[in-house]
């Protein structure tokens, strides 16, 4: 597949070679005819090597501004805390290297991060930069969905012991504020959480009962709908049982692109709670959906779709 | 008139702004989001029991964390190792309160003044980004290269070594310590610009006042340096507040060079100190934010 000047078609996906949604993205390219380039910054910076200034972004010999689209699997985090859960043995080995971690992630965050805003500015970016961080800005994207009349459930997030004194949160769900962990109910949360509540911040929102629904859609229009089987728990993620292919009413399919604009999102899984009435209740946009599974288990075309747009709207 | 500072009460920038709004009959609440109550629902974002639609105006002093980037000193392995179970708790609370308090900023953003909106905070932690965006509108800056390559160390003439981030300092650095520093972190290369040191600040329409840093070093914050006010050429508050417009900022303090009517900008801060500007050379920083808050907001 050749862009309108004749170029041979390049797509980077920003992400680990080892992850599914990686993998399955880099073979549908190819088999496109186009060419994928996998950005790894697993050995940043031992053993991956870039250079840039305003002009080019050259990784490892190859300059990505040459390239016609990305996609943004993994960015990394955002603010310069290491997420990861040390074992006591490993922060024993970090001593003596401690003075130098944080500074150092600062740095390599700057780079990466300032880099892909460059390539944001440059080339199509999916999703855009500023897209991600309502992953981690989840009281942001809700106020957002609310002022433009979106149906969300209730939430209420801030300073843990003032919402426990104030709100009846009991039966309400526990969110995480940022990131992947598990949604559980509030008091199930509230017994494990014990004395470190008084300097934490929470996310509670009404637990809204019906059908976990996920959408997956670009910003032209849906890709697919299906009902997630799962076990008990609050969580659909827990126990995955697998998928029943729906097809969501036009003003869902509404909702759903309206919030992804509202997110600036060109590409999502959006979840809903479809209620007994039929109604549903938006949940959230993810700016960077997991879709390997839900793909092999609906068969609806994601990755296929996903691609396609890149190659469509990076040039070709 | 209700202002918010988003900052430490200890800060002495803090404090200053604060007595210059409360000077101009403005209510001031000082927002330390350690340890704010915060409250967020669909119908109310709160912080210190106030709704932020009842605010007329912020100003971001700095954005907080958590985890410091440096220990004040090194630890004896026994603290550090009993350090561990905190360390979990710490890297918790501050990514939770961090989630809150960003969405708490992005709203404030939507609904009144801020001086400076929330994007362009990361400006400071995003130099890289910054040199970009300025190269790419026309403005003058060193030839620099971002980089953990160590082919390319040699490709900048007369190149000083640069923190991408704030908190190290710009240094003539040898091709060894460069080398040894890559292997951990990337660094910015860039050509070392000579002329005279200025700082100036400046607000959205218009200059406040410049100084010249007179220092030794190559960094004028390490050693002694003295200011000295001086007047800016017409053509250079342009470009000056060409910078502010390119960075989304309402105020700044922008570093450069001028060597005749050569100038290459260095920096453009968006939650700088204006303290030494203020003390050292007599620019009024403070009382002009808080009069350009109380005119905005009218």
């Amino acid at each position: 597949m050749y862009d309108r000047f004749g170029e041979r078609m390049e797509i980077g996906i920003f992400g680990l070679s080892t992850d599914d949604e990686v993998k399955l993205l880099k073979k549908r390219i190819e088999q496109k005819g186009v060419k994928a380039t996998v950005i790894d910054f697993h050995d940043f910076p031992a053993n991956v090597h870039m250079h840039f200034d305003e002009q080019k972004i050259l990784l490892e010999g190859k300059n990505l501004l040459h390239m016609h689209a990305f996609y943004i699997r993994q960015l990394g985090y955002f603010w310069p805390v290491p997420q990861i859960e040390l074992t006591k043995e490993q922060w024993e080995q970090y001593y003596g290297k401690y003075n130098n971690l944080l500074t150092n992630e600062r740095e390599n965050l700057s780079f990466k991060h300032s880099m892909i805003r460059m390539l944001d500015n440059e080339k199509l970016v999916v999703n855009p930069y500023d897209s991600f961080v309502f992953h981690r800005m989840k009281p942001y994207q809700f106020y957002l969905f609310q002022k433009h009349g979106l149906r969300i459930a209730s939430f209420v997030s801030g300073s843990a012991t003032s919402i426990v004194k104030k709100y009846p949160v009991s039966s309400m769900v526990y969110k995480p504020l940022a990131g992947g962990a598990e949604v559980v109910m509030a008091q199930d949360f509230l017994k494990t959480a014990g004395g470190s509540l008084e300097k934490r911040a929470v996310l509670f929102q009404e637990q809204v009962k019906g059908d976990d629904i996920r959408v997956y859609a670009l910003e032209n229009g849906i890709i697919g709908s299906a009902k997630l089987l799962h076990g008990p728990q609050v969580d659909s993620r827990v126990e995955q049982l697998g998928v029943e292919v729906i097809t969501v009413p036009l003003e869902v399919k509404e909702t759903a692109l309206k919030a992804m604009e509202l997110l600036g999102m060109k590409f999502s899984g959006i979840d809903f709670i479809r209620l007994q009435d039929g109604s549903y209740t938006l949940l959230e946009c993810n700016p960077s959906p997991m879709f390997f599974g839900f793909e092999k288990m609906s068969k609806i075309p994601v990755s296929k779709k996903l691609i396609e747009y890149l190659m469509k709207n990076g040039g070709s | 008139m209700l202002v918010g500072i988003i900052g430490d009460e200890r800060d002495i920038h803090v404090y200053t702004l604060k007595n210059r709004l409360e000077s101009l009959h403005c209510t001031v609440d000082v927002i330390y989001f350690p340890y704010a109550d915060m409250m967020c629902t669909n119908d109310h974002m709160m912080v210190n029991g106030r709704d932020i639609l009842d605010f007329d105006a912020f100003y971001v002093r700095a954005i907080p964390f958590f985890l410091q980037s440096q220990a004040s000193h090194r630890m004896k392995k026994d603290v550090w190792n009993q350090l561990y179970t905190q360390y979990m708790d710490i890297a918790t609370i501050n990514n939770e309160r961090i989630a809150v308090y960003t969405s708490l900023m992005n709203v404030m953003n939507d609904v009144c003044l801020v001086i400076n909106p929330f994007p362009a905070l990361f400006f400071q932690h995003l130099k890289p980004f910054q040199f970009y965006l300025l190269a790419k509108h026309g403005i003058p800056i060193p030839p620099y290269l971002a980089t953990n390559d160590v082919a390319t160390i040699e490709t900048i003439d007369d190149a000083i070594y640069k923190p991408l981030t704030s908190n190290l300092h710009v240094e003539k650095k040898t091709v060894v310590e460069l080398k040894k520093i890559m292997k951990e972190r990337p660094v910015i290369l860039q050509q070392h610009a000579k002329g005279k040191t200025i700082r100036a600040s400046l607000l959205s329409d218009g200059l406040v006042g410049a100084a010249e840093i007179k220092h030794k070093a190559i960094d004028s914050r390490v050693g002694h340096c003295s200011y000295k006010e001086i007047t800016l050429p017409a053509f250079v508050e342009e470009i000056l507040l060409k910078c502010l417009q390119v960075l989304t900022m309402k105020y700044s303090e922008i570093d450069f060079i001028m060597n005749g009517d050569d100038i290459q900008i260095l920096d453009v801060n968006p939650s700088a100190g204006f303290m030494m500007l203020e003390e050292d050379a007599n620019i009024p920083t403070s009382l002009k934010i808080a009069e350009y808050i109380v005119r905005q907001i009218r």
